[in-house]
C-alpha cells in the first residue's frame, strides 16, 4: 500500500503533520505569515552595528582589536537565535505566565540594589558581574513590564474602570520605582513613555491620560531637584539646554565636551562621510563612550548623512512593522506587546540619536541593536522574536 | 480584533513616531549638510598627544629583605622647551647665563652647566615634545627654593622632582646589580621596532645595561603612566582626554638568593688577600670570588674586583668615568679609538683591567690543579684509572719517553718535589702533578689506540660543567676554553693565515704546531691548557658536594610586586643540569680534598693546611683544593706571577656552602686565594657572621682586613 501524505478525510492512520511542508496548502498555518521584512532589517541592522563598534574599537593602527567585534558576533548570533525561538513560541502562552516573567523581573531588580550582589558603574546599581558577562536587569525588565501590562490588561477586556487603571499603573510603576533607585534615569523615562502609550492604546480615557501627562512632568522636576541623582547626571542631563553658555562646573565641562565632540564627528561626516575607518574624531577615539551610547557619532563622522539616513531608515522600517504587527494582531494582548515593543524602540533610537545631536538630555540610552551591549541587544532580539510570533499567529 | 478606539490611538501613535523620526532627519540634515563644513574644519586639526610618565623601578633587595637598590628622589632642573622658543633671543640668551652660572656654582669644573651644553639638549630630538627637558641633576633643596622663589627671573624653567637609583650600600654587589643607563640609539632602534604593549618604551628612558637590571628588566621595570592630550592646530593643549590616563606605577622588587652579609665578607676578604699580595709590587689587582649553596645552586656571594659604584653611573656616564671602567686613565678621547688603545697596551704587557667584567663569571683563567676533580671523574668513569691505582711520584716525568728536556716531554710538580706512590686520594692531597700527568698521558694514548673517543676526556670533565656556560641568569656568561684536537689545529690554521711569517711560511709547519700531542692532554689534566670561570669551578665541586647533582646557578630567591600584597610573581626553582654518579669513588675524593685543608683527614700533607691552621672545621667539616696556575712570561722573558686558586666546601653541617677564588698574579694558592675562602667561611663557621652588620655605605678597608684575619699563608700549590 503506498503511502500519501496528502491528509485524506477517510483515513487519519497514514497521516503525518509536517507544518513546514503543509503550510503552503493550510493559509492559517502560522508559517505563511512570517514577517520577512523585519526579520531581514534586524539582521541588517545589527550586522551594521558591528561594523561600527569595530570601527570604534579596532585602534588607530594595526595590529587591529577585534575582541569586541567577535564578542557582538557571538551575540548577533546568539540574539538570532533567541528570536527565532520567540517566533516558533506561541505569545499567547505568555498570557498565563506573565505574572511570574514579571515577578521574577521585579525580583531581579531589587536583587541588583542589593551591595555585594549587584555591582556599580559610573554611580550607578545596576549590574551583575557574571562570568565573562554583565547581566543589566533594568533591560529586560522593560519588556517584562509590557508584557505584565499587556496580560493584565487583556484580562481586563477593554472595561476600565479606574481601580483597574490603578492596578495597570501599579504593574508599571514597581519596576520604575526600583530602576530609578539604581539610579538609571534613562530606563525609567523610556518606560514612562512606554506605560503611557500602552495605557493609551488599551482605552484609558483623555482626560486621565492628560492628568498622568502632568504627574510626569512634575515628576521629572522633582527628580532633577531631589538629589536622587548625583551632581553628573543631573549636569549629563541638562547640558543639551545649555549648549552655548559657558560651563558651570568640572563636570558640566565633562559632559558639554562629550556632546560637543560627538556634533563635531557628525557634522563632520558631512554629505557622504569620511569613509569607513577613516573619521579622525573617531580614530583618535577623542568622542567618550563611543561604542555604547556615543555610537552614532561613529556613524555619522565615518558614513555622513547617506550612511546614517540609511540606518535611521532601516531603523524607521522595524518601527514601522512592529507597528503593523501591533495594528494586525488578532487578540488585544498581542497588539499591546507589540506597541509596547514599538514604543520602547521609538523612544530609545529618538533619546540616543538625539543626544548625540544635541537635541536629547544625556542619558545612557543604548542605540538598540547597534550599541555594544549584551543585554540590551538580546532584549531587543527577544522582542523582535515576540513581535515575530504575534505577526505570524494573526490568523490561527 | 482591534477595535475602533485602539485603531485610532495607534494611528495617533504613529505620527508621533513620524514626526520623531522627521525630527532626527532635520537635525542631521542641519550638523551636516548646513553646518557640515566647520565641524570638518575643526575635526581635521583635533589631535593627540601622549605624554609618558616613567613608573619607578622595582627594589633590588638580598634574601632577607636587606634592600640593595634602591630609589631616590631627585630634584631636576627643566626648561619647557616649547615656551623657550617663543622667548625673544635676548631674553633666551640671558636666561640661558642665569641657568648656567646658578647651576655650575659649587660644582666641580668637569660638572659645570654651560651654555653650551644646554643648547645642545634642547636641540636633543629624543626629548618628547611635552615634557620639560632636563638641563641638571640632583640639585640642592636651597636651589629649588631659589628657583621657585626667582621664578620670574627664569621664564620656562620648571624644577621637578624625580626618582633614581639610590645604593645604600654603595658598591657592595655592584657587578650582581649591575646598573642603569639611557637607551643606546641601537637598543632604541631595537625596541621602537617591536615595543613591549604593556611597559612600552620611550627613546628618554632608562634600562637595566647589565647584571641583574639588565636580567630582569621586564620586572623591575614599571609600568608608564600616560596622559592623553587634544591639542588644537597650533599645538596648544585643549584639554586631557582624562578617560585615557593611566596612572604610572612601580615594577616589581627582585628578592636575590644573595646574602648581604656574606656578600660583604667575600669582597673584603677578595680586596683583602689582593692588597696583601700586592703590598709594595707594582702590577694590578684583579679577582674573582662566589659562594653558592650547594645543594640549590643558588648565589650566596659574588664578588669581582675591581670595582665600581652603581651610582657614578646614574644618569649617563660621563667620558672620563668610562675610561675609568675600562682601566685606563680618565684623559683621552672615547668611542672607536678605546679599542685601539686596549689592544696597543696589551701588546705592551700592560693590559687594562677593565672593572664593569665580573670576574666571577666572565673571567676566565686556568683552572690549575681545582680542576684535578674534573680529570680525576673523567679518569674514573672511562677507566682510565681505579681509585686505588697507584702512581710513582719522583716530581719529574718524561712523556715522549728517554729523557729529553725538550719543551711538552718534561714535566715536574711543583718545586720538582717527589710525593712517591700515591693513589687518587694522597694525589688529590699533595696534588701530586706527575699521578694527572699520566693520567693525561693515557687518555691521548687510547684515544690514539682508538679504545677511547678522541674527545674522551673532554668530554667527561664536561659533564662536570667544564667547557660549557652554567647557565647563571646574569647576562654574557663565558664559557671558558676546552681545546680539543680539531680546535687546536683549526687555531693553528687560523693564525698561520694571519700570520704565515710566524710559521716560516710552511703550511707544514703550522700543521705540526697544531697537530695534538701527548704534552697536551697532559697539561690539560692539570688545568693547565684551558680555562674556566670561578663560578663553573664552584659549581663542579657543588656536584661532589651535595651527592651528585649539578644545577644551574642563579641569583634569584623571588620577584614580588612592589605594592601590597605583595604577590609573588617569580620563585626560586632548583634547575638540575645533570646528575652525576660519583659511584664508591665519592669517598676517596672527598678524603683527597679534606686532606688539603683538614690535619684530621687520612692523608698528610694537605698544600692548604697550613693556610687554615685553626679553622673551627667543629663548626664546618671543610674540604678544599687548591691551585697555582702558571701564567706564561712577560715581553722581556721573566715569568709572570702565578694565579692564586682555590675552591673550599663544607661537607654536612646545617648550610652548604661552596666557596670559589681566584687571585690574578697573587702567588700559589694557598697563599691567597684559600686565605680569601677562609675569610668567607671562617666567619660562618664560628658563627660571628650572626651578629655581624654590613657597615652603612660598604666601605671595606682591605688593608687592615688582612692584618685582622691573623692568617698565616703558606703552600707551594
Amino acid at each position: 500500500m503506498s503511502t500519501t501524505y496528502e491528509p485524506t478525510r477517510s483515513s487519519n492512520r497514514h497521516r503525518v503533520h509536517r507544518p513546514m511542508a503543509n503550510f503552503r496548502t493550510n493559509t492559517a498555518s502560522p508559517f505563511r505569515h512570517v514577517d520577512l521584512v523585519l526579520a531581514g532589517a534586524v539582521v541588517a541592522v545589527s550586522l551594521f552595528g558591528a561594523l561600527m563598534v569595530y570601527s570604534t574599537t579596532r585602534g588607530p593602527v594595526p595590529p587591529y582589536e577585534s575582541g569586541y567585534l567577535k564578542r557582538v558576533l557571538v551575540f548577533v548570533v546568539l540574539g538570532t537565535g533567541i528570536m527565532a525561538a520567540a517566533a516558533l513560541f506561541d505569545y499567547r502562552k505568555l498570557k498565563d505566565f506573565w505574572p511570574f516573567i514579571y515577578g521574577v523581573s521585579v525580583f531581579m531588580l531589587v536583587l541588583v540594589l542589593v551591595p555585594g550582589i549587584g555591582s556599580r558603574t559610573k554611580g550607578t546599581q545596576g549590574w551583575f558581574q557574571l562570568p565573562g558577562f554583565q547581566l543589566q536587569p533594568s533591560e529586560l525588565a522593560k519588556l517584562a513590564m509590557i508584557i505584565g501590562f499587556a496580560g493584565l490588561a487583556s484580562q481586563f477586556r477593554g472595561d476600565l474602570d479606574n481601580n483597574r487603571v490603578l492596578m495597570l499603573l501599579g504593574i508599571c510603576g514597581a519596576p520604575m520605582f526600583f530602576v530609578l533607585l539604581q539610579p538609571d534615569l534613562g530606563t525609567t523615562l523610556v518606560s514612562v513613555a512606554v506605560a503611557f502609550a500602552l495605557l493609551a492604546v488599551a482605552g484609558v480615557r483623555g482626560r486621565i491620560l492628560a492628568g498622568l501627562a502632568l504627574a510626569a512632568v512634575l515628576g521629572t522636576t522633582l527628580v532633577l531637584t531631589s538629589g536622587v541623582l548625583k551632581d553628573y547626571q543631573v549636569a549629563r542631563l541638562t547640558t543639551y539646554v545649555r549648549q552655548d553658555e559657558t560651563a558651570v562646573t568640572k563636570i558640566d565641562e565633562e559632559s558639554r565636551y562629550n556632546l560637543d565632540q560627538s556634533k563635531r564627528a557628525i557634522g563632520a561626516g558631512g554629505l557622504t562621510g569620511q569613509g569607513l575607518f577613516n573619521g579622525s574624531q573617531t580614530r583618535l577615539e577623542i568622542v567618550p563612550e563611543q561604542r555604547t551610547d556615543f555610537i552614532f557619532s561613529a556613524v555619522g563622522e565615518q558614513l555622513g548623512f547617506i550612511g546614517s539616513g540609511v540606518l535611521l531608515a532601516l531603523m524607521g522600517t522595524i518601527v514601522w512593522r512592529v507597528w503593523r504587527a501591533a495594528q494586525l494582531a488578532r487578540d488585544e494582548f498581542g497588539t499591546l506587546l507589540c506597541t509596547g515593543i514599538m514604543v520602547m524602540l521609538v523612544v530609545q533610537i529618538f533619546e540616543n540619536v538625539g543626544m548625540t545631536m544635541g537635541i536629547m538630555p544625556i542619558t545612557g540610552i543604548p542605540l538598540p541593536f547597534v550599541s555594544y551591549g549584551g543585554s540590551a541587544l538580546l532584549t531587543m532580539f527577544l522582542s523582535m522574536g515576540l513581535v515575530l510570533s504575534v505577526h505570524m499567529r494573526r490568523f490561527s | 480584533m482591534t477595535s475602533d478606539n485602539t485603531r485610532h490611538r495607534l494611528g495617533l501613535l504613529a505620527v508621533a513616531a513620524l514626526s520623531l523620526f522627521g525630527a532626527l532627519f532635520a537635525r542631521l540634515w542641519f550638523l551636516q549638510i548646513v553646518e557640515g563644513a566647520t565641524a570638518r574644519a575643526e575635526a581635521s586639526s583635533n589631535t593627540t598627544d601622549v605624554v609618558i610618565t616613567p613608573g619607578p623601578r622595582g627594589r633590588i633587595l638580598d634574601r632577607n629583605g636587606t634592600v640593595l637598590v634602591d630609589n631616590r628622589e631627585s630634584i631636576v632642573v627643566g626648561i619647557e622647551a616649547q615656551d623657550f622658543a617663543e622667548l625673544p633671543k635676548a631674553t633666551q640668551t640671558s636666561v640661558l647665563k642665569r641657568l648656567s652660572s646658578t647651576l655650575s656654582a659649587g660644582r666641580p669644573v668637569e660638572e659645570k652647566v654651560t651654555v653650551k651644553a644646554i643648547r645642545k639638549k634642547l636641540n636633543d630630538s629624543r626629548y618628547p615634545k611635552f615634557r620639560p627637558i632636563p638641563i641638571a641633576e640632583d640639585i640642592s633643596e636651597e636651589d629649588q627654593i631659589y628657583f621657585s622663589e626667582q621664578a620670574s627671573r627664569y621664564p620656562t624653567v620648571v624644577v621637578e622632582r624625580t626618582t633614581v637609583r639610590d645604593y645604600p650600600f654603595g658598591s657592595l654587589a655592584a657587578h650582581v646589580l649591575g646598573y642603569v643607563g639611557p637607551l643606546s640609539d641601537g637598543q632604541w632602534e631595537e625596541f621602537d621596532k617591536e615595543n613591549d604593549p604593556d611597559k612600552p618604551y620611550v627613546q628618554t628612558d632608562e634600562i637595566g645595561k647589565a647584571g641583574v637590571e639588565a636580567q630582569y628588566e621586564s620586572y623591575l621595570r614599571g609600568s608608564p603612566g600616560r596622559q592623553v592630550f587634544e591639542v588644537d592646530r597650533s599645538g596648544k593643549v585643549v584639554r586631557e582626554i582624562t578617560a585615557k590616563r593611566v596612572e604610572p606605577k612601580a615594577g616589581d622588587d627582585v628578592y636575590l638568593a644573595l646574602d648581604a652579609k656574606v656578600q660583604y665578607k667575600a669582597e673584603e676578604a677578595l680586596q683583602a688577600q689582593l692588597a696583601n699580595q700586592f703590598e709594595g709590587r707594582p702590577g694590578k689587582e684583579a679577582g674573582g670570588l662566589v659562594v653558592l649553596d650547594h645543594s640549590t645552586g643558588q648565589v650566596r656571594a659574588m664578588a669581582s674586583y675591581p670595582t665600581y659604584n652603581p651610582a657614578d653611573l646614574v644618569g649617563g656616564i660621563s667620558c672620563p668615568t668610562w675610561r675609568d671602567l675600562q682601566g685606563l686613565q680618565p684623559e683621552g678621547d672615547c668611542g672607536d679609538n678605546i679599542d685601539k688603545e686596549v689592544k696597543l697596551l696589551t701588546k705592551n704587557d700592560d693590559p687594562p683591567v677593565a672593572k664593569l667584567l665580573n670576574r666571577a663569571y666572565q673571567g676566565t683563567y686556568q683552572p690549575a690543579s681545582t680542576f684535578k676533580l674534573a680529570s680525576s671523574y673523567a679518569a674514573l668513569k672511562d677507566g682510565v684509572r681505579t681509585k686505588d691505582a697507584v702512581t710513582q711520584d719522583n716530581g719529574v716525568i718524561f712523556l715522549c719517553g728517554g729523557d729529553r728536556d725538550d719543551s711538552g716531554c718534561r714535566k715536574q710538580n711543583a718545586n720538582q718535589t717527589p710525593h712517591g706512590p700515591v693513589s687518587l686520594s694522597p694525589a688529590l692531597t699533595v696534588s701530586s702533578d706527575i699521578y694527572f700527568y699520566e693520567v693525561g698521558r693515557d687518555f691521548w694514548a687510547r684515544a690514539r689506540s682508538g679504545s677511547l673517543a678522541e674527545t674522551a676526556f673532554q668530554d667527561g670533565v664536561g659533564e662536570l660543567g667544564y667547557g660549557h656556560e652554567t647557565g647563571i641568569d646574569l647576562p654574557v656568561e663565558r664559557a671558558g676554553q676546552m681545546p680539543t684536537p680539531k680546535s687546536e689545529m683549526a687555531l693553528a690554521m687560523a693564525l698561520f693565515k694571519q700570520d704565515p711569517g710566524a710559521y716560516d711560511n710552511d703550511k707544514a709547519v703550522a700543521k705540526q704546531a697544531g697537530r695534538w700531542n701527548t704534552g697536551f692532554s697532559a697539561d690539560m689534566a692539570i688545568g693547565q691548557k684551558l680555562t674556566a670561570t670561578p663560578l663553573q669551578t664552584a659549581n663542579a665541586y657543588a656536584a661532589l658536594a651535595n651527592g651528585g647533582t649539578l644545577y644551574r646557578p642563579t641569583v634569584l630567591e623571588k620577584i614580588t610586586a612592589a605594592q601590597e600584597p605583595a604577590k609573588i610573581h617569580k620563585r626560586f626553582e632548583k634547575k638540575v643540569i645533570r646528575t652525576i654518579d660519583w659511584g664508591p669513588n665519592r669517598d676517596a675524593l672527598i678524603s683527597g680534598f679534606k686532606g688539603v685543608v683538614d690535619p684530621a683527614g687520612p692523608n698528610p700533607g694537605g698544600t692548604a693546611v697550613g693556610t687554615f691552621q685553626g679553622f673551627p672545621f667543629g663548626g664546618m667539616p671543610l674540604a678544599g683544593k687548591t691551585g697555582t696556575a702558571q701564567t706564561g712570561k712577560y715581553k722581556n722573558g721573566l715569568a709572570r706571577p702565578d694565579n692564586s686558586v682555590f675552591v673550599g666546601f663544607s661537607l654536612g653541617g646545617p648550610s652548604n656552602w661552596v666557596a670559589s677564588a681566584f687571585l690574578e698574579f697573587s702567588g700559589s694558592g694557598a697563599n691567597a686565594a684559600a686565605p680569601a675562602v677562609r675569610m668567607v667561611l671562617e666567619p660562618i663557621a664560628d658563627g660571628s657572621l650572626n651578629t655581624f652588620v654590613v657597615p652603612k655605605g660598604g666601605e671595606i678597608d682591605a688593608e687592615s682586613a688582612a692584618e685582622q684575619s691573623g692568617i698565616v699563608a703558606g703552600g707551594t700549590d
